[in-house]
């Protein structure tokens, strides 16, 4: 029995090796992309916009889905050079992991982008920006959407915060820098936290949320760094039944599905929604450079204001026009124009221009549908 | 007669190793049937068979006039055949009341759940008729000393009123008491038409108490010699497949060691058990040591070896070091063979090779690295020297037979070229062969220089072997005997009891 | 009379140190000083007891699982989800978790007996897969509950299954052949199977048991917070770790006391901790090395208890201080 196994294991680490040997060389360019997923919203319209970006342009993509560290992801990136990938976007879990994704891609002479990340660690990035293969990063301002998080409390007279904070060393950690200098801003005070867990309990949650509750009962906001892997609803549920409507209000990382009853209900005050534009514009930056057409001589750096909703409706429109995968908020045309085989006169002050003008209200007055 | 077992032709094979080669014995009842041989001559191995522990590769066993193949120890139990281990049958870390009933826990009881109190109070009860009052169920078994333990196993082997009880080797482990207390148990069941098949390597037990004996050797059956045929020599050759001379403890009888003294114990105290032991040990001296089992001359060797702190007193070396640690008496290549091997000498699942390098680690390192060759040569070297049976040193040493398992534990210490040895019953549970082998390595030890403390609970092999020999009775020291006196069993025996 | 003086001296030691330390934390901490803060304490201890009662039955049987995690996951997501679909409200909520949790200890079981290995190895697989096949059901999206059946979070829902969970664990540790035969083995493997226990089997259903109690967990989880998502990467080891702290610190203030209670106080000391650290305002990043410390000291503590006796009674008969182990 012990045989057997051992046989069909290596049957199964051989396979996929065969499917990587062959090469075409009618193909066209191909962009391999790694990402952590497409269970949420978030991930759906990165996948679906990515995907349709790369049909309206002419370019094949390379999926690496589910890694959620910096080993999986380099394991990922060797995978897709192997399968003849000319440009890699990645969204590194860590900052290790851009260090280590950009070395194997400069190594093997192959362009790489980064979405929605910056890189915290000055030596890591300074490695990454001196690299002749990285095309450069979008990402979104975690830091001010968080002031703006904490504005939105302060401006509803609330000051005393506890924080469920992200851990220190990834890359989403920014967001806890974000919350305590906006804390500070306002006048407000966080006077305890609790760290995500790592292995998604809600226990942790719950707990950390009851202790804040008992032991702080002049608490009157919550600050949560995520709302993903259940923590959302784990402290809203917590919120509700120790506490009453109004007393204590939650401004939020990322929506939830339910998110639109508690705005109406008053348990939330306000959620930065996760942008998906990011990846769209960091992949077209990366066709350029792989099409040899790159928007700049050096590395650039894109910048993505997040959308911050403070209600039911707004929630609607943003879940209807920018959280739908179904729905594209660039028109073809406004894609192609920034390819350079289709437009040889798009320039990066395109980019900033099209990014800058990104609110819910322009998306809603340019629908592409 | 109708036989009450009939064993026929069994086979058994641990892998290419054939334990047992075509035995046939047949037991009958009210018979109290002798099984003896060499280490490795297949006895435990039958008596496993029979009682359910180990399948039979090939053969027939016919129960009662039915065929009986028993599934399990708890099968046998219920069909009617119990055993008695040579080794520990009771799980520390477990109480009383649960070690009797392990394994069958809801039987006897109304309903599936294990009903704890039911358990207790029987258990008492099974104590109680056995003379072991004094343990309580409730207790965790660890509490009770080795005696104890196995005096539970027999109250628990035997409760079960069994058709034959299988005795391997346990009366070697037992104090004069204990023995006398299984003796007790075999006539009454003699008397009650019930068997006994009693496994011993002391041929004068098995004289005294077996009303005839069979003899296997190598796996293989010899003979079946009824009472009026059974005399030692004939078994013995039986045994050996040769002519025995009969001779195995030292032929001299004077005190030969030098005048340095190696190690030296002054006023130990310990607990109630040892109330004020000093001794000295010199070179090339046989200390030999005995007692009752409860006299603390067990605690006194682990004491002497430092493994147990006393209140009182201290042990020092000849240079002066005092040994408060197993640690530091090896440093001074002090050895230490316990009486309970199994559990306190041996790593049971590990192979011989580790066992025997096990202390020597220090001596085959090159550079600080271990290399694989240098521990398999030290290996097989020492266990030649010891002609352990074995396949080879990679051999797990559970499957050794008990006078080979005590082999390895002595190759250890011999393999960290150990200058004084501290032996526990050395001989317990082991055969002639083996034995004399044991006596012949003392007395090459004792030649050369070395010195060795032997705490026996056999009078003649403490008078057969020690230069003097020691008597401890209440943990105080009743009597001290020299070799060139030539002190009798029964001089001894008035200083102990 | 003595009975009750025998159950004080047996429970003596696991209430005085719980309530040591609650004392403790209250005397540095002014706002922690409050009866709702030791219910508060007293109810977050019944979750993790309740995983940590099935873990035990796996240290007790000798078995590495860091599968546990996992089961509870699939649990949560295929139990809750099931329940949820056929509108069985809070108690099939329940009973398809422990349903489910069952199942995947067994597999784990089954695996253990056919592929003869390890169970540490099978459990890291099971956990691989576990967490891959959460990823796939139900799109992915794990499970969400609304809030009509989030009463496990509170009187007497909570209550209810931590007296569930300990009658369940009471009875196949104490009152089954099971539990006895896990015991054995675990202490010793050749003793138990000499005397007719099947090793195997017992480890097997040791698993199966702590699947169950998974599931018991996965409920009050989901019950609690009404939605559980998927994880990967091995990130369920964390749940299985802090499961195993609970039991380590039950065990080494156990005495001679019901381990079950024991095991409960361990996890209202764990959650104690964790309230201190949030009080002090330690950083998060520290937390991991706190608990691994309290831990620690009290497996220090218990391993040496033996020994620290013996020397207090040597010292009692004019012994000489013990020498330190050279």
């Amino acid at each position: 029995m012990k045989r057997l196994c051992a046989w069909m294991l290596a049957l199964l680490m051989v396979l996929p090796m065969t499917a990587y040997a062959a090469e075409d060389a009618d193909t066209a360019h191909k962009i391999g992309v790694i990402f952590y997923g497409k269970d949420d919203a978030l991930g759906q319209c990165v996948y679906e916009e990515v995907n349709h970006a790369a049909e309206v342009v002419g370019i094949e993509v390379e999926w690496a889905l589910g890694d959620y560290d910096t080993e999986s992801q380099l394991t990922s990136v060797e995978n897709l050079i192997s399968a003849g990938c000319e440009g890699i976007m990645f969204m590194p879990i860590e900052d290790a992991s851009a260090q280590k994704v950009g070395q194997a891609c400069e190594e093997s002479g192959i362009y790489f982008a980064i979405c929605f990340r910056d890189i915290l660690d000055s030596g890591i990035k300074s490695y990454v920006e001196s690299c002749e293969y990285y095309v450069g990063s979008c990402w979104e301002d975690d830091k001010g959407a968080a002031g703006d998080l904490v504005s939105v409390l302060a401006e509803d007279g609330r000051s005393v915060f506890g924080l469920e904070k992200m851990n220190p060393s990834i890359a989403l950690a920014v967001r806890n820098d974000g919350f305590a200098e906006g804390a500070e801003a306002a006048g407000a005070e966080i006077v305890a936290e609790y760290e995500v867990p790592n292995d998604g309990n809600s226990q942790t949650h719950i707990n950390g949320v009851t202790n804040f509750l008992n032991l702080y009962p002049d608490m009157d906001g919550i600050l949560m760094t995520t709302s993903s892997q259940g923590a959302a609803e784990a402290i809203v549920n917590t919120v509700k039944q120790n506490s009453e409507v109004g007393k204590v209000k939650l401004a939020m990382f990322d929506l939830y599905e339910g998110i639109a009853d508690d705005f109406a209900a008053g348990w939330v005050a306000a959620a930065a929604a996760g942008n998906s534009p990011d990846a769209l514009f960091v992949f077209l930056a990366l066709v350029n450079a792989v099409d040899g057409t790159p928007l700049s001589d050096s590395f650039i750096n894109l910048s993505q204001k997040e959308v911050i909703v403070t209600s039911a409706e707004e929630c609607a429109d943003y879940e209807k026009y920018i959280d739908n995968p179904e729905y594209q908020i660039y028109s073809d045309e406004m894609i192609q124009n920034l390819v350079g085989r289709y437009n040889p006169d798009v320039t990066l002050e395109d980019y900033t221009e099209i990014m800058e003008a990104f609110s819910l209200d322009w998306v809603k007055e340019n629908s592409a549908q | 007669m109708e036989a009450l077992l009939k064993v026929e032709n069994i086979s058994k094979e641990f892998g290419a190793t054939k334990a047992l080669s075509d035995v046939s014995m047949t037991v009958y009842p009210g018979e109290v049937r002798g099984l003896i041989g060499e280490n490795g001559s297949g006895k435990s191995t039958l008596s496993n068979i029979i009682a359910g522990i180990h399948k039979m590769s090939d053969g027939k066993m016919m129960f009662l006039g039915a065929e009986y193949r028993p599934e399990s120890v708890l099968d046998s139990r219920k069909k009617g055949i119990s055993l008695l281990a040579q080794e520990t049958g009771t799980i520390a870390g477990m109480t009383v009341y649960e070690n009797m009933f392990l394994g069958e826990e809801t039987a006897g009881g109304k309903s599936r759940f294990v009903n704890a109190r039911r358990l207790k109070k029987a258990t008492k009860e099974i104590l109680a008729e056995n003379g072991l009052a004094h343990i309580q169920p409730e207790d965790n078994v660890e509490r009770y000393s080795f005696e104890d333990r196995k005096m539970i196993e027999v109250a628990r082997a035997v409760w079960h009123d069994p058709q034959i009880l299988i005795i391997d080797e346990t009366t070697t482990a037992l104090s004069h008491h204990g023995r006398q207390k299984i003796y007790e148990i075999i006539r009454q069941m003699k008397k009650n038409q019930k068997s006994v098949i009693f496994i011993s390597h002391d041929l004068d037990e098995i004289m005294n108490v077996c009303d005839s004996v069979t003899v296997l050797r190598d796996g293989n059956y010899i003979d079946t010699l009824p009472h009026d045929r059974m005399n030692k020599d004939t078994i013995r050759s039986l045994m050996i497949g040769r002519e025995f001379d009969g001779r195995y403890y030292r032929p001299d009888w004077v005190c030969t060691h030098g005048e340095q003294v190696v190690l030296k114990a002054e006023h130990i105290v310990y607990r109630n058990i040892l109330k004020d032991v000093s001794l000295e040990l010199h070179e090339g001296e046989i200390l030999g040591i005995g007692g009752l089992t409860d006299s603390g001359m067990h605690e006194l060797c682990k004491i002497l070896f430092g493994a147990i702190r006393p209140d009182k007193g201290r042990v020092t070396y000849m240079d002066n070091t005092e040994i408060t640690s197993p640690q530091t008496a090896m440093k001074k290549r002090i050895a230490y063979i316990p009486k309970d091997r199994d559990t306190e000498s041996l790593f049971i699942f590990a192979d011989i090779k580790d066992n025997i390098v096990a202390s020597s680690y220090d001596q085959i390192k090159k550079q600080g690295f271990i290399f694989p060759k240098s521990e398999h040569e030290l290996a097989e070297k020492t266990a030649a020297s010891l002609q352990v049976k074995m396949r080879d040193v990679r051999q797990y040493v559970g499957e050794l037979s008990g006078g080979n398992k005590q082999k390895v534990a002595i190759c250890k210490w011999l393999a960290n070229e150990s200058q004084l040895f501290l032996m526990d019953c050395p001989t317990r549970g082991i055969d002639v062969g083996v034995k004399a082998n044991i006596y012949l390595l003392m007395q090459e030890l004792k030649k050369q220089g070395k010195a060795i403390i032997m705490v026996s609970e056999e009078m003649t092999e403490l008078i057969g072997m020690s230069d003097r020999i020691l008597i401890l009775k209440d943990g105080e020291c009743s009597g001290e005997f020299l070799r060139q006196d030539h002190p009798s069993e029964q001089e001894v025996i008035q200083k102990m009891l | 009379m003595q009975a009750a003086k025998k159950y004080v001296k047996n429970y003596i030691v696991m209430f005085l140190v719980t309530a040591a330390m609650i004392a403790l934390l209250m005397f540095f901490a002014p706002a922690t000083r409050s009866f709702t803060t030791l219910l508060s304490l007293l109810k977050q201890g019944i979750a993790p007891a309740i995983l940590g009662w099935g873990v035990l039955f796996n240290i007790k049987a000798g078995n590495w699982d860091f599968g546990v995690g996992a089961e509870v996951l699939i649990a949560a997501i295929i139990g809750g989800n099931i329940a949820k679909m056929l509108g069985m409200g809070i108690a099939g909520v329940i009973v398809c978790c422990m349903v489910v949790g069952f199942a995947a200890g067994t597999v784990s079981g089954i695996l253990y007996r056919l592929l003869r290995i390890p169970t540490i190895i099978i459990s890291i697989a099971i956990m691989l897969i576990y967490e891959s096949i959460c990823g796939i059901v139900f799109g992915g999206k794990g499970v969400s509950l609304d809030l009509s059946y989030l009463v496990l979070s509170h009187f007497p829902g909570n209550v209810l299954m931590w007296i569930a969970g300990f009658l369940i664990a009471y009875i196949l540790f104490f009152k089954t052949r099971i539990g006895y035969n896990i015991k054995a083995v675990g202490s010793n493997i050749k003793i138990a199977e000499d005397n007719g226990i099947n090793v195997k089997r017992t480890k097997a259903l040791a698993l199966s048991i702590a699947g169950l109690f998974a599931g018991l967990y996965a409920a009050v989880n989901v019950g609690s917070s009404g939605a559980v998502r998927t994880v990967s990467a091995m990130g369920t080891m964390g749940t299985c770790f802090n499961a195993m702290m609970c039991v380590f610190i039950g065990l080494s203030i156990v005495g001679g006391g019901n381990i079950f209670i024991a095991i409960y106080f361990g996890a209202v000391v764990m959650q104690m901790i964790q309230m201190a650290l949030m009080v002090f305002g330690i950083p998060t990043q520290y937390s991991q090395v706190v608990v691994a410390i309290f831990v620690i000291a009290f497996m220090l503590f218990s391993t040496n208890a033996p020994e620290i006796r013996e020397n207090i009674r040597r010292k009692r008969h004019g012994g000489s201080f013990p020498h330190l182990a050279q």
